[in-house]
């Protein structure tokens, strides 16, 4: 095991291939900071660009702009109160108000060494948990396959969305999409409508590219009008202490690094949601502390930080290693991998070793770029990005698109389908229906339906093949568990009102 | 992986398509870039192919500048619709893979015959190969035919989709010994291979180089090889000839072009085919690589593609592998 990652470490050793994470990170900063774009937004814009280099460099970059936007979203979050990416809304909550009473500079290398530290944390729990998880994935055939696409169903519809029924939908449409081509078992074209290009289904880079990319664009352009330039000029301040005086943050770094962690492992959740149960617990421990949670407590910063960074290798373990991405996040890391022709699976370990445990290597690494990138010069640097004026910027990123989309198949029916993908997520953003179910309905409702045909033409039509194996019902029973999940939650809070209601009544 | 510069070549076919329609003296073909079109994604073995010959083709037509284009989906059907209605001017060219090009006329949506190529010659030929799981009692054909005779499906065979290469030869085994397997079509060779190993499915089919490569990892068991000979990259793997079963199934790859090429285009270019395969540099990385050199000229290759269209439609008639 650990031979390979050194030989894997040794193929990592080309110029090239450093520049790749060099760049990477600092983008991924970049694109974290800049309040209208993600890091979906910046994966979806480069993976059909990855297409022409070697797999180690677009990995390495890759890698870079998942770490780097990570910590990025936190710049703004804590000088704007502007979270730059999803992930990033817990940080505003003592990260601004650190920032107003004068200690920005802290606040901006507290955020910075917690993300080094959540994504390095991550980092290595991908590196030990992914390759046995790899050799145990043999064992499952198409029965087994089907129930983890189910769990990844399950568990989106479930953990996704303010409004379930809006992600159900979304879901569903996903669902609908993973649909359209020929029926892989009979030959049957479905909703092809005598399209060559429809034949193969669509392809997945191009709904991740018009879904992410587009609606963000289109949000610039409105917002430019809206709002024109903003001329701020930021400024940052406070003493920019060593990591010597943060000892003390240690504690909330592992808790926050374990929470997100596990949140990463399981499908559906995110960075966001890592961040919060992190924040929370932090807040839950730190009841007694000098300075307020929300009030500017730095362990409120560090808590939110590690917690969404250390999402970040743990969300890639079912992705590599079951070809199950656990949040949008991942599906593009999927994409970008399914572009140079990386199949996901114990495949992947077997017959490109060097890649997949550099990739992980990678992630590592680009973590530790982190605490380069804490400095105060880059980060004075960084924030100026917030400045960059919107009315450039997307007109630039609608070039890079199309330039990307169409070299992946060298298509142009694949422009017209990313663009009417941009506009239906558009249009759902507005309506507020997420977008991840709808991305993982296309990749686990493709794998659902040709594993579950598979293992019925396997056993020639008999249903028991689904039940009859232990992997299969190990996985049922955790379908059941995170389906009672919400009512549970629902009954407790229903016990909790009631007793809140008993309470005047008693003495 | 070698792949170069997609942009430069999209850019190069943006620019080749816009000046297509120019003129049609040919004395001093090719003075602009050619369209080298596969009908696959970068990095599979057509693929492969084509970026093998390209360079070779390049310096035996004086230094032309061929682009190699990948425009994947439908089986190739898309590749080969397109380059059908190309000009016939020499400028657009196909990495033609048999029996994939004629077995993606069956059964889709495809707008082409095969009358509508110039086929110029081949390039290499790689056979299928049977492979069966390490666990499995199977150790030659026979035990294998034994077995299906007595419970006809009871064996599940993978192979990448329906109507594949795959797909195709184990329906002409399954004629030849009047047997009957259970297909399970696969999204490709990897998921195959997987499942073999896990146990999940029986056996499979794929070309020669990854089932001998599984059969020297131990992962799976050759049984056969669907070749004349004996693989020589491989050769202590049996073929179904030696076995008493007359089948030779595999895919050749070559160069056509949209019928009604000027002959003295065709006859630089058939040219240039030939002094590919002498140049030794050429044979120096087939034998590396894994590749088998074999050549049919323009009349050969337009015969095959005949025969196997033939052969297929006699399959399809009788038991068409495409619901429509």
């Amino acid at each position: 095991m650990v031979e390979i990652f050194i030989n894997a470490l040794f193929s990592l050793l080309a110029l090239e291939i450093f520049a790749a994470m060099i760049v990477g990170t600092f983008a991924g900063v970049i694109v974290g900071a800049m309040p209208g774009l993600t890091t979906t937004v910046g994966l979806a814009v480069l993976i059909p660009f990855t297409f022409g280099i070697s797999p180690p460099v677009a990995l390495g970059l890759m890698a870079g702009i998942y770490n780097g936007s990570t910590y990025g979203g936190a710049i703004p979050a804590i000088l704007l109160n502007i979270p730059g990416t999803p992930a990033a809304v817990a940080t505003t909550f003592d990260g601004f108000p650190m920032s107003q009473s004068g200690k920005s500079a802290d606040a901006l290398k507290i955020a910075c060494y917690s993300s080094a530290l959540g994504a390095m944390l991550s980092a290595v729990a991908l590196m030990v948990l992914a390759p046995p998880l790899s050799l145990l994935t043999l064992a499952f055939g198409p029965a087994e396959y089907f129930w983890v696409a189910v769990l990844g169903l399950v568990t989106i519809s479930v953990l996704l969305g303010a409004d379930p029924l809006k992600g159900l939908i979304s879901a569903t449409l996903g669902l609908f999409i993973a649909g359209v081509g020929m029926d892989q078992m009979t030959g049957r074209m479905r909703f092809t409508f005598g399209q060559l290009e429809l034949v193969d289904g669509i392809n997945i880079v191009v709904v991740l590219v018009g879904l992410f990319a587009l609606p963000r664009v289109f949000r610039m352009a409105e917002d430019a009008i809206n709002v024109g330039i903003s001329k701020d000029v930021i400024r940052l301040k406070g003493s920019g202490s060593a990591l010597g005086g943060l000892g003390y943050l240690i504690p909330t770094w592992l808790k926050s690094g374990f929470i997100g962690i596990i949140i990463g492992i399981l499908p559906g959740a995110g960075g966001n949601i890592a961040a919060f149960l992190a924040y929370n617990e932090a807040k839950r421990v730190g009841k007694d502390d000098a300075i307020e949670f929300g009030k500017g407590n730095p362990k409120g910063i560090a808590a939110a930080e590690a917690g969404n960074s250390s999402d970040n290798g743990a969300s890639l373990i079912p992705t590599l290693t079951l070809g199950v991405p656990g949040n949008s996040i991942a599906a593009l890391i999927m994409g970008g991998l399914l572009v140079h022709g990386l199949q996901p699976g114990p495949s992947l370990f077997r017959d490109n070793p060097d890649i997949v445990y550099g990739f992980m290597i990678q992630m590592l690494l680009t973590a530790m770029l982190l605490f380069v990138v804490g400095g105060m010069v880059a980060t004075r640097v960084f924030a100026q990005a917030l400045r960059i004026p919107q009315t450039l910027l997307a007109p630039m990123i609608v070039g890079l698109m199309v330039l990307g989309v169409y070299t992946v198949n060298n298509a142009t029916f694949d422009l017209y389908l990313m663009l009417g993908f941009g506009l239906l997520g558009y249009f759902m953003n507005k309506r507020g229906f997420p977008l991840a179910p709808l991305v993982l309905g296309v990749i686990l409702g493709g794998l659902a339906e040709q594993s579950l045909r598979t293992a019925l033409r396997i056993s020639q039509g008999n249903w028991s093949i689904l039940v009859t194996n232990t992997i299969s019902q190990i996985i049922i029973l955790i379908i059941f568990l995170a389906l009672l999940t919400p009512a549970w939650r629902w009954g407790r809070a229903k016990l909790a009102a009631r007793r809140a209601s008993a309470a005047p009544h008693s003495p | 992986m070698k792949i170069s510069k997609p942009y430069l070549m999209a850019g190069a076919a943006v620019l080749s398509l816009g000046i297509m329609s120019a003129g049609s003296a040919q004395a001093d073909y090719p003075d602009r870039t050619i369209s080298l079109m596969v009908g696959f994604s970068a990095g599979g073995p057509v693929d492969i192919t084509a970026r093998q010959v390209q360079p070779f083709l390049e310096k035996h037509l004086g230094g032309a500048n061929i682009a190699v284009i990948n425009r994947p989906g439908a089986s190739s059907a898309l590749m080969q619709q397109e380059v059908a209605n190309a000009d016939p001017d020499g400028y657009t060219l196909a990495l033609a893979s048999m029996p994939g090009m004629v077995a993606a006329l069956f059964g889709g949506d495809a707008e082409y015959s095969i009358d509508d190529f110039d086929y110029l010659g081949t390039f290499t030929s790689e056979p299928h190969s049977l492979i069966v799981g390490m666990d499995t009692p199977y150790e030659t054909l026979d035990d294998l035919v034994a077995q299906v005779r007595e419970e006809p499906g009871s064996v599940t065979m993978g192979g990448a989709g329906l109507g594949s290469a795959a797909h195709l030869a184990l329906l002409v085994f399954e004629r030849e010994a009047d047997i009957r397997f259970n297909f399970i079509p696969g999204p490709g060779a990897a998921e195959m291979r997987n499942q073999i190993m896990g146990g999940h499915i029986d056996g499979g089919l794929t070309a020669v180089g990854g089932g001998a490569q599984m059969h020297e990892e131990g992962q799976g068991r050759v049984l056969g090889v669907m070749g004349a000979e004996r693989f020589e990259l491989a050769p202590d793997l049996p073929t179904f000839v030696e076995q008493g079963y007359d089948v030779e199934w595999g895919a050749v790859r070559g160069l056509a072009a949209p019928a009604g090429l000027p002959d003295d285009v065709r006859e630089k270019l058939i040219d240039a085919i030939e002094a590919t395969l002498a140049d030794p540099e050429f044979i120096e990385m087939t034998e590396r690589d894994r590749q088998m050199i074999y050549y049919l000229n323009a009349e050969e290759f337009a015969q095959l593609a005949r025969t196997q269209y033939d052969n297929l439609q006699g399959i399809w008639d009788e038991e068409p592998w495409i619901e429509e």
